[in-house]
């Protein structure tokens, strides 16, 4: 442990400080700050949150409970749970506590996220992963306590999403999950939906057709030599000119010269959709509007995926179609629009939660999109459950679709996304009801650390401070 | 506060029950044939099948979305459980099929120039809204990937509208298209591809030659591609997906879909398809030659398309022909040409844009004009570009199996003026004209007017006729009705009937009494009555006299006058009978006159008064003169005496004192200006009457002030009087009832002579043998219900008698729903020698007229459109109502049997 990682470590306890629960506790602890060993000590010493409202998302809520957390998970939740005498306790009186929320879909966690080259399945985005970004930060203060970060929406295949709790001083002590899933987007950059269409399926043609190799029992290898002899011995000269050299330049452009970081990118990468044809890893399919949508479907029959559907706001219009799969989707971050018939020049207001809900498609929203270019940032999540619950939603089912159903959408509902005995301690302290505009976020805990206090957030008390004259 | 919300919760569970039973019932019942399915049989005048004769008078069965029967109406049977829909006087054709479009996403196509894997179908958004081709009986298109390049990629099948996204696509690879005429050789002749980050995976593409910017290039250049995709290992895994998809397409003998104009593109095309060996299509070949002696059964000919150099609506420049060249022949010869060449149904038409899409029969009706005939047409629209695309099993004819994809048009297909009416995909309807209730055009054989017979119909809008004749104008939206050889006469008249109130009225009723009132809405009664053609009825109480409402009988009935009449009876002891009528008469008539006096009176009073205000006027203009003459004359005097005193108060030494008590006696914020004139003003007003040396100052004679006249007296009201009178000044008619001769004579003189009122009677036998008395005195006649008698062993024809005298004559069923059958007891005595002419006059015009009911009777323009149809002339008993319009609106439609 060198210096630097120890200085880490300090000013993680500092900021896990605890308001005392009594001058006996607020010794103790002065006693056990004096020296290091008493220092780890607490930092494994019980927490436990009292007298608070608590919403665990799964079962009732609970008027006025207590939750112990102990190494990093939820060790006992309920009206009568017995403190231990070594933990700290957190005064939750009038406070809510409830789980931390997860994010579906984000790709704003990136620093320099890969915009340009299109077909990149070998990418993954924790390469690209700042633990200090702005981005988590945001996150912590809003109550995000896990996200997916996905590759954006233009690019092709934009590469491997990873599953990341917000507070870490390095990517690998965030990462809940890495390959979480291929992303694809069917929203043209360049060119049109036919092209976009058709270099995709020609890749994942190249996927289902080394899967299906491998199934007969040749080697997976043998595609590449091949290509090898295919290069050390061009295609037969009898072609005459005028075709053939675009032919042939078009075919070039698809062998990758050699070398061996190409090589070995180009496997991981067949690798990578080789395991999204054969289902083992989902793939997040952007949709742009409702055609992206049927093409989407079509395409999860031909190559059997395993789809998570991100969709953009004018995909309602497709939401017949998704019921049909019973699956939650992730809808864009602009939920109520006005949109415009080009024949009769009618105005229409479109409410797309209240749509999927007629379609019986449940969804979970996120922070992205197109429509939704916002400076409210990360707190813009919080916000979507809100015009969700103004448009109908039952509350209970808005706080499910940013706690829970987005953990089950991305497989890690057994980590995370409610409170239960045994799960990631990761919940949040609130100063009133959830979806209340004037309800803040006073702690955040992720796995049994407090990462965020309002009360030591410089940024929000200068931003609240009356103005300097 | 729970148990909303379960209850709720209850409730939806108990609907999902609900609906899980009615899953299992309606699964269970599609087990048995019959019922459970949607059967509907849609019944009009033609039916175009598209690959056949036209049908007439025929019906369409469709059971869940596919056609099932098509034939004539009698020779079908039609289900007991279908749902009728009736387009008489309509059309069917099969929903129009259009053999190439480009309707796909419009972004930025593709800068290369050859993409075989790109397909059509991945551009296709089911979700945009294709009304305006729904609309215009477009419901199944070929979608092509491009035009300007040239192998754009593959072509697809789908269908505009439809409810299952997913059944919509019929093809997702139709064809190869490949584009050989100048639209392809220019293509960006160097592939330059964009320029972006460059990386490993992304390498900076070198820019290259694209094909092709000569003819001959490209079919070398094509030749040169099939056969690298023919010679391709289809095992391996590093193939040109480019050459691996125009391989696959090759040995699935994909159809090659050419764009062509001159012979030579023509030939290349065909030598390229015969040396492939794979099937062809041509898309606008300008020239034919190399067509005509082709031997189009074979399988490999899959045929051409072309469209007329033509646009809706819009003129386009034709190109000068070149001088030592042939000129190419127009379209519709072309066309010609190839079905006399024996080209069958795989010709096909398309229009030359995708915009003129929405106007696709209007064009193709221009190849009529190389004399191909209506079906040859149609069929180049709908069954031929279906085999065409390899969907002819699915649509383009009403065939049975098929799917009911038609279209119903408002009159013959491919005419002018025809319109599509309403557009169905699998026998849901996608499209259906918002029929405008204001408008309405009805095409019949003749219709009856003042004027004479005319022939054709008549055009309705907002209420009102505002057509008649043969060449209508009608607005877009109009809903369009057709009877051929329909007959149009006005609505009929009843002058007495017993439906309306729900029953006969025989209370005795004051002559006030407003029947408005007791109208009954929606009566079931009243639906019966109208279905014999009456449209406009008369009632009042059985116990006379009574008023008289007119009303129209539509289903919350509307007023047209009340009181229009006032009915009396004479009859019993008529001498009593005289003296009694002839009091209640004279009564009214000295309630009326007091009235007519004052109406009189007050008029004269008002001419009066507002002289009076005019000499009041300028009285008081005089009066206000004088007055400021008198005021300036004050105050000089005034002015003179304060000088005077001021020269006193100086001179006792005392200079200005006095001017402050003087303002404190008056308002002190008020300043000296206000407080002048207050002496002055009494001044004259004393003056006035006192002084009398001053009004002849102003040398004005008469200072009378002029008198106001006095209001005449209103004479007392007298409810129960007042409908007389509107009755003395001839506003209304007197109806009077007299059976018998001598009654007639008294009403004569009672009401004609002493009276002078606007007299009807209501009489049979005794008018027809006072007819000549009642013409002299021009009292019109009412008849009914019974019309024909018998009098000295002979049949006696009242209203026949009657009018051949020259009076005027009405008809009256007093009945409730025999109202509907009283033109057929009219035609009883039309039958009997009554002319028809009369007849209708006295079930239409003739009562209206005499009543004053200005807006019936009569199919005049500016009338309110009462009408009925007819299937032959009126008072024929062959003849059948057809419909009766009330006010513009169908208040019956004979039901199809």
């Amino acid at each position: 442990m060198d210096h630097g990682e120890w200085q880490n470590l300090r000013e993680r306890q500092e900021q896990a400080m605890i308001k005392p629960q009594s001058k006996w506790f607020a010794r103790v602890t002065a006693l056990l700050s004096l020296t290091v060993s008493a220092t780890h000590l607490v930092a494994d010493a019980p927490l436990a949150i009292q007298g608070a409202k608590i919403i665990p998302v799964v079962g009732e809520p609970i008027a006025i409970g207590t939750v112990l957390i102990r190494d990093g998970k939820i060790e006992a939740i309920g009206k009568d749970v017995v403190i231990p005498g070594e933990a700290k306790v957190i005064d939750g009186t009038g406070k809510v506590v409830m789980p931390g929320f997860v994010d579906a879909h984000n790709s704003a966690a990136m620093t320099s996220a890969n915009e340009r080259n299109e077909i990149v399945p070998f990418l993954s985005v924790v390469d690209s992963i700042d633990p200090v970004a702005a981005y988590f930060e945001e996150c912590r203060r809003n109550g995000i306590t896990s996200a997916a970060v996905v590759p954006g929406n233009s690019t092709l295949i934009g590469g491997q999403a990873a599953i990341v709790k917000t507070a870490g001083q390095y990517v690998n002590d965030m990462i809940l999950k890495r390959d979480a899933g291929l992303k694809v987007s069917l929203r043209p950059v360049s060119g049109n939906r036919m092209s976009q269409l058709s270099r995709l399926r020609k890749e994942l043609d190249k996927a289902k057709k080394a899967v299906e190799k491998e199934a007969k029992g040749e080697k997976p290898d043998e595609a590449a030599e091949t290509k090898k002899e295919g290069e050390e011995t061009p295609k037969p000269a009898e072609k005459p000119e005028g075709g053939s050299e675009e032919k042939k330049d078009e075919s070039g452009a698809d062998q990758q010269p050699s070398g061996g970081n190409d090589a070995a990118s180009q496997a991981a990468g067949l690798e990578a959709l080789k395991k999204a044809v054969k289902g083992e890893q989902p793939v997040y399919i952007y949709c742009e509007n409702g055609m992206d949508v049927t093409a989407a479907l079509q395409l999860v029959t031909e190559y059997s995926l395993k789809p998570i559907f991100v969709l953009g706001p004018s995909c309602y219009k497709a939401a017949e179609l998704l019921a049909k799969r019973n699956e939650t989707v992730i809808l864009d971050a602009s939920l109520v629009f006005w949109e415009t018939n080009p024949r009769t020049r009618e105005d229409k207001k479109v409410i797309v939660p209240q749509i999927y809900r007629t379609a019986k498609v449940p969804f979970v929203f996120q922070t992205e999109g197109f429509g939704a270019r916002t400076s409210l940032g990360s707190s813009f999540f919080w916000f979507q459950a809100a015009t969700a619950v103004k448009y109908g939603m039952p509350e209970k089912e808005a706080i499910e679709a940013i706690t829970l159903l987005p953990a089950k959408r991305i497989g890690i509902a057994n980590l995370v996304g409610s409170l239960e005995v045994g799960k990631d301690a990761d919940m949040l302290i609130l100063t009133g009801e959830p979806l209340n505009i004037s309800t803040w976020v006073e702690q955040t805990i992720i796995d049994g650390k407090v990462v965020y206090e309002r009360s030591k957030d410089d940024k929000i008390k200068r931003l609240l401070a009356p103005a300097a004259e | 506060m729970y148990s909303p919300k379960s209850n709720l919760a209850f409730k939806q569970n108990l609907r999902c029950t609900l609906l899980l039973w009615l899953c299992v019932g309606v699964s269970f019942v599609q087990n048995t044939p019959v019922f459970g399915q949607q059967i509907d049989a849609y019944f009009a005048s033609q039916i175009w099948p598209g690959n056949g004769p036209v049908i007439n008078d025929a019906v369409m069965i469709v059971v869940d979305g596919k056609v099932t029967h098509v034939n004539a109406r009698g020779a079908v049977e039609i289900p007991a459980n279908a749902k009728r829909h009736d387009y008489a006087g309509q059309a069917i054709i099969p929903g129009l099929v259009v053999a190439q479009t480009t309707l796909v996403e419009s972004n930025a196509q593709s800068t290369l120039a050859v993409t075989p894997e790109f397909r059509a179908v991945d551009g296709f958004d089911p979700f945009r809204d294709f009304d305006k081709y729904l609309e215009a009986g477009v419901t199944t298109v070929q979608l092509s990937p491009g035009n300007s390049l040239l192998m754009p990629g593959q072509g697809a099948v789908v269908k505009l509208g439809g409810k299952d996204l997913q059944n919509r696509v019929l093809s997702d690879s139709e064809s190869l298209r490949i584009v050989l005429t100048r639209d392809a050789m220019s293509p960006p002749t160097v592939y330059e591809p964009s320029v972006g980050a460059v990386s490993v995976d992304r390498p900076l593409e070198p820019t290259r030659p694209q094909l092709a910017t000569s003819f001959a290039e490209a079919i070398v250049g094509l030749d040169a591609l099939f056969a690298n995709a023919r010679e391709l290992d289809a095992k391996r895994s590093d193939n040109d997906p480019m050459l691996e998809s125009l391989a696959k397409l090759v040995a699935a003998k994909r159809t090659l879909r050419f764009s062509v104009e001159n012979n030579y593109e023509v030939r290349a095309a065909l030598a390229l398809a015969k040396k492939l060996d794979m099937p062809w299509l041509l898309v606008d070949p300008a020239e034919t030659n190399e067509l005509r002696g082709l031997d189009w059964k074979r399988a490999d000919a899959v045929g051409v398309v072309l469209s007329p150099e033509m646009r809706a609506g819009r003129l386009v420049n034709p190109t000068v022909p070149v001088p030592d060249r042939k000129p190419i022949a127009d379209v519709w010869l072309r066309a010609k040409a190839l079905v006399d060449a024996g080209i069958g149904n795989k010709l096909a038409m398309r229009p030359p844009t995708d915009v003129d899409l929405t106007d696709l029969m209007f064009l193709a009706s221009l190849f009529k004009r190389g004399g191909l005939s209506t079906e040859q047409v149609l069929s180049m629209i709908t069954n031929n570009p279906a085999g065409m695309l390899g969907i002819g099993n699915r649509v383009g004819s009403l065939k049975p199996s098929a799917d009911a994809d038609f279209v119903v048009l408002s009159g013959k297909p491919l005419e002018t003026g025809t319109r599509v009416v309403a557009t169905f995909i699998e026998g849901r309807s996608v499209f259906n004209a918002a029929a405008d209730n204001t408008s309405t055009t009805i095409e019949a054989g003749s219709v009856y007017t003042p004027n004479g017979i005319v022939p054709g119909g008549v055009a309705v809008r907002n209420g009102k006729f505002s057509g008649i004749g043969a060449s209508l104008t009608s607005s877009r939206n109009a809903s369009i009705k057709r009877f051929p050889n329909g007959v149009i006469v006005p609505g009929f008249i009843d002058c007495s009937t017993n439906v309306g109130l729900g029953g006969n009225l025989a209370e005795s009723l004051a002559l006030n009494a407003k029947l408005g009132d007791l109208l009954a809405r929606d009566n079931d009664q009243i639906r019966l009555a109208r279905q014999g053609g009456v449209t406009t009825g008369l009632i009042s109480s059985s116990r006379l006299p009574s008023p008289v409402l007119a009303f129209k009988l539509t289903d919350s009935p509307r007023i047209v006058r009340d009181p229009v009449a006032l009915r009396f009876s004479v009859s019993g002891n008529l001498t009593t009978a005289e003296d009694s009528m002839r009091r209640m008469l004279r009564s009214g008539k000295a309630y009326s006159d007091a009235w007519t006096k004052y109406d009189a009176d007050f008029a004269a009073y008002e001419v009066k008064l507002k002289e009076y205000e005019i000499a009041k006027k300028q009285y008081d203009t005089a009066k206000a003169a004088e007055a400021k003459i008198a005021e300036t004359k004050a105050a000089e005097a005034k002015a003179a005496e304060a000088k005077a005193t001021e020269a006193k108060k100086q001179a006792d030494g005392k200079p200005a004192t006095d001017a402050k008590p003087e303002s404190k006696d008056g308002t002190p914020v008020t300043d000296s200006v206000n407080t002048t004139p207050k002496p002055p003003e009494t001044k004259p007003a004393d003056a006035k009457p006192t002084d009398p040396a001053k009004p002849a100052e102003t040398g004005k004679p008469a200072a009378d002030e002029p008198k106001k006249p006095d209001e005449p007296k209103k004479p007392p009201v007298a409810d129960a009087l007042e409908p007389f009178r509107p009755l003395f000044s001839k506003k209304l008619t007197a109806i009077v009832e007299a059976s018998e001769v001598k009654a007639i004579e008294l009403v004569v003189r009672l009401f004609r002579t002493e009276f002078d009122l606007i007299t009807a009677v209501v009489s049979g036998r005794a008018a027809a043998s006072q007819a000549d008395l009642l013409a002299k005195h021009g009292v019109l006649v009412v008849t009914g219900p019974v019309l024909v008698g018998e009098e000295d062993g002979q049949v006696v024809n009242y209203p026949g008698d009657i009018a051949a005298a020259g009076v005027p004559i009405a008809f009256q069923s007093q009945t409730t729903t025999g109202t509907s059958k009283l033109p057929d007891v009219v035609s009883y005595a039309v039958h009997l020698g009554l002319g028809r002419d009369d007849a209708l006059r006295g079930m239409s015009q003739g009562p209206a007229s005499f009543m004053k009911l200005t807006g019936v009777g009569a199919i005049e323009l500016g009338k309110d459109a009462d009408l009925v149809v007819l299937s032959g002339p009126p008072f024929e008993l062959s003849s059948e109502v057809l419909a009766v319009m009330i006010d513009g609106n169908w208040v019956y439609e004979k039901e199809i049997k």
